[in-house]
């Protein structure tokens, strides 16, 4: 199997995960908020100085249902984790086609 | 695993970003001269799995939920360097896009979820390739504990830098973080073993050289 076919593979594993399977996600706190609040310093909490309210929480708010909203955001995510490794992994890659010239020149 | 703004002090937070930022200079460098290009869509593809998979919370004892960290996955498939290099683009991604993980906290949380899980996790991962014989149980055992290690370890720095910062006493913080991701580190054994297994299946050459086993 072609390095491209399976990553089409992982790629659509991935959406289904973020698309739909997160629906279904434990709504329980996770191990750092669990110690949060019994320890008593969960509200110690800030936001963060950039604070996108488009999808904050891994939801959509432009969509008017919530279960799609989630679905949505999980999408748009790994898209955006998708270009953006891409888009570094062919910079990385790119310096070193560059310097090869540069040493075919001199 | 995601620590918000607000749980670390200056004197923890700085220094966190400042280690995580070098680490990544220099694994990118890494990168740039191991990368082959080829690889470059599984690694961008991977990525997203990853994401994917930790917005999949599954239940663990006492109310608690946990979710895959991924590091030590991406580092068996993509070598360590792309790998830490992976988990800092998601968690940066998280923090950004959906304010999971504070933004003075996004070095402590690469430092916890994909230095330490990916660098510590494949040093014990080679480690062991070394010490066992060549067969597909030897793998699976060398992926599951490296991969429980690293996210247990990476909780106990989590937990450390939470007591540093004075929030919590540091017994407490490491007690507390330890226990709950002794048990979040099964799922991440088992999810590491299933996906690895997987990929190996269709492609057994995969698999970096130092680490096949």
């Amino acid at each position: 199997m072609s390095i491209k076919k399976l990553s089409f593979i992982v790629l659509l594993l991935a959406l289904l995960c973020a698309g739909l399977l997160s629906l279904f996600a434990s709504q329980s706190p996770d191990g750092l908020e669990h110690v949060a609040d019994k320890q008593h310093f969960a509200t110690a909490q800030r936001d963060p100085p950039i604070k996108l309210q488009l999808l904050n929480e891994y939801e959509l708010s432009l969509l008017p249902n919530k279960t799609l909203g989630r679905s949505a955001a999980g999408i748009i995510g790994v898209l955006v984790v998708l270009a953006v490794t891409l888009s570094w992994g062919k910079v990385l890659t790119r310096k070193k086609e560059k310097s090869n010239k540069d040493n075919m020149l001199t | 695993m995601h620590i918000p703004d607000g749980f670390l002090s200056p004197e923890v937070w700085i220094p966190s970003a400042a280690i995580s930022l070098a680490v990544s200079a220099w694994a990118s460098r890494q990168v740039r001269v191991e990368l082959e290009p080829e690889k470059i869509p599984l690694m961008g593809v991977m990525g997203a799995f990853v994401f994917a998979a930790q917005m999949i919370n599954f239940p663990v004892a006492g109310g608690t939920s946990g979710h895959l960290v991924g590091a030590l996955l991406l580092a068996v498939l993509l070598g360590p360097h792309a790998a830490v290099l992976i988990m800092a683009t998601v968690l940066t991604v998280q923090c950004l896009l959906f304010q999971d993980g504070g933004l003075t906290a996004l070095g402590a949380n690469i430092l916890n979820m994909g230095i330490v899980p990916a660098y510590g996790g494949w040093v014990i991962y080679a480690s062991l390739g070394k010490l066992l014989p060549a067969s597909k149980s030897a793998r699976q055992l060398a992926i599951a504990l490296s991969a429980w290690l690293g996210v247990f370890f990476g909780s106990l720095l989590a937990g450390l830098e939470l007591g540093l910062s004075g929030i919590v006493s540091t017994g407490t913080a490491l007690l507390a973080m330890g226990s709950v991701h002794a048990l979040i580190g099964l799922g991440e054994a088992a999810i590491s073993v299933m996906v690895v297994n997987f990929l190996y299946k269709m492609r057994p050459d995969l698999l970096l050289k130092q680490s096949r086993i």
